[in-house]
């Protein structure tokens, strides 16, 4: 899920870059792609466990 | 069992039918902006390959023998669209000559490179009085104005026509013409291509398709005494030696205007402007290339963007706003303002007083005889005087270090304090204090000095004696 995930992620960040230049500039904003990997991270690990607590 | 196609392949597909079929419809002579948007939503593409990911993800998860989500070719192939795209962004912002195409309303055909160059000659010549209004228009090619001898016009225009053949540019030509006309008090030079364009105002000039076939360099011989209004679209501009208010717009080129007995006021672009010599006030505004003004008599009033300022010798007032580029200036008789944005700051021998700002870079004043006003953000300030200050010194930073360094004998009452960072004092009269985290630097030294203000969140201070 994070491949995909991370996709829309650089696109939506270059985006931002072109359109609006000033504010969200891609070399201010990269760190959301961190943010983005770790919450993804939490997410697939409280899945797993839910999945384990089914079984 | 048949495997499930990802739709990766299909997503491909379609968008190189859409690209391929645009091109394919340009080139039959259908007017479809490709570049322009391509260099700002190219990252569309990206999200949309993403979500299709998405999709396969979510399909394909429970199929035991489905694929890894990317392949190694599929990562290059990100790298590579994230590389061009960028490059062609920044080709539609930075590059001067490619900066049109991307142009929406631009006419300049970047794939019609067919054909060959011819040029031709013109020369025209009237009397003209002296003080009169002259407007001249031209597209591409270059302006260059000079006065005359006396008070007459003399137009001397090199016309270069791209045509298949010899014979299809002396067809072409002829209906391609330059001539001064004189309207009133006014005289006006344009081709006869362009009289409907130059009728009513000049902000908004929509250009014929095939105009790029036809190029013009003009060299204009006016009376000293005259008043510009002159309008480039593409290419350099210079005037010199006149006397009187001049208007100049050069959209796309270099520019240069100096020697001139009265006041300019230009509008830039994507080329280097030089202004020297100017007597009266000066309004200079450019955009993707450097800004130079020097020795100047009236108001200075500076507008650039992406491209570095300098500014140097002004016997007034100065006035000055870039960003994302350095700013210098030297020797200013008056009052000064400078708001920078992400850019450094460099300001040196000022007589009045002056108000400081920009971010993201330092800030450093030397010499300044008036009160100074300086605020910065995410950038330090650095403030060295030579001679004692006379009038209030306001600080402002956030991420920033401050130093000031003045000379041993200078009288102040020093106010300064940082909520996180280091004070340090070489003058004995100044006393630091930490309350917490919280740092203060206080004192009055000599009598009748002026305030000494100084306010940062995250940054050192630090006050020093000169030499």
């Amino acid at each position: 899920m994070l491949g995909p995930v991370m996709l829309i992620v650089i696109g939506v960040l270059f985006l931002l870059n072109n359109l609006f230049p000033d504010e969200f500039r891609f070399s201010r904003m990269w760190p959301v792609i961190l943010v983005v990997i770790g919450l993804v991270k939490v997410l697939e690990y409280f899945r797993s466990q839910a999945g384990k607590e089914e079984k | 069992m048949s495997r499930r196609t990802s739709t990766g392949s299909i997503f491909w597909g379609a968008t190189l039918v859409a690209v391929g079929g645009l091109l394919l419809a340009r080139n039959f002579g259908y007017s479809i902006p490709i570049w322009g948007p391509l260099a700002r939503y190219w990252p569309v593409l990206i999200i949309v390959w993403g979500l299709l990911k998405l999709v396969d993800y979510f399909r394909m998860r429970n199929d035991p023998n489905r694929r890894p989500v990317f392949s190694g070719g599929e990562v290059v192939m990100l790298i590579f669209v994230i590389l061009a795209g960028s490059a062609i962004t920044t080709a539609a912002n930075i590059n001067p000559d490619i900066g049109q195409i991307f142009d929406f309303n631009g006419n300049f055909d970047f794939w019609d490179i067919t054909g060959n160059n011819y040029s031709y000659t013109e020369h025209h010549e009237l009397d003209a009085t002296a003080g009169s209004t002259i407007r001249i228009f031209n597209l591409y090619g270059n302006v260059e104005i000079k006065p005359a001898d006396g008070d007459h016009i003399v137009l001397d225009v090199e016309k270069i026509i791209r045509a298949e053949n010899k014979a299809d540019a002396d067809r072409r030509v002829d209906d391609f013409t330059f001539k001064i006309v004189q309207d009133g008090s006014q005289y006006r030079i344009t081709s006869n291509r362009d009289e409907t364009l130059t009728s009513g105002s000049w902000d908004n000039i929509r250009v014929p398709s095939d105009r790029t076939r036809y190029k013009s360099n003009l060299a204009i011989k006016v009376p000293r005494k005259t008043l510009l209004d002159l309008y480039n679209k593409n290419g350099s501009v210079s005037l010199e030696g006149l006397e009187g208010n001049q208007i100049v717009v050069n959209r796309y080129g270099s520019t240069s205007a100096h020697d001139i007995n009265g006041g300019l006021a230009l509008t830039a672009g994507y080329g280097s402007v030089i202004v020297e010599n100017i007597s009266g006030d000066t309004k200079v505004e450019n955009s993707h290339a450097s800004t130079t003004v020097r020795n100047i008599g009236g108001k200075v009033d500076v507008e650039n963007r992406y491209g570095s300022v300098d500014v140097q010798d002004i016997k007034n007032d100065a006035t000055i706003a870039n960003q994302y580029s350095v700013i210098n200036v030297q020797r200013v008789t008056g009052k000064l303002e400078v708001t920078g944005r992400n850019n450094s700051v460099d300001v040196d021998d000022i007589d009045g007083a002056v108000n400081l700002t920009t971010s993201y870079k330092n800030l450093n004043v030397r010499n300044v005889k008036g009160g100074i006003q300086v605020a910065n953000r995410h950038g330090n300030i650095d403030i060295e005087l030579d001679q004692p200050p006379k009038d209030e010194i306001r600080v402002t930073g956030d991420y920033t270090d401050v130093s000031i360094e003045l000379p041993a004998d200078a009288a102040f009452n020093f106010d300064g304090q940082t909520r996180n960072g280091d004070v340090d004092s070489e003058f004995d009269a100044v006393a630091t204090d930490s309350r917490g985290r919280d740092r203060s630097m206080r004192g009055q030294r000599g009598t009748g000095g002026p305030r000494i203000g100084v306010e940062t969140q995250h940054g050192d201070i630090r006050l020093q004696k000169r030499g």
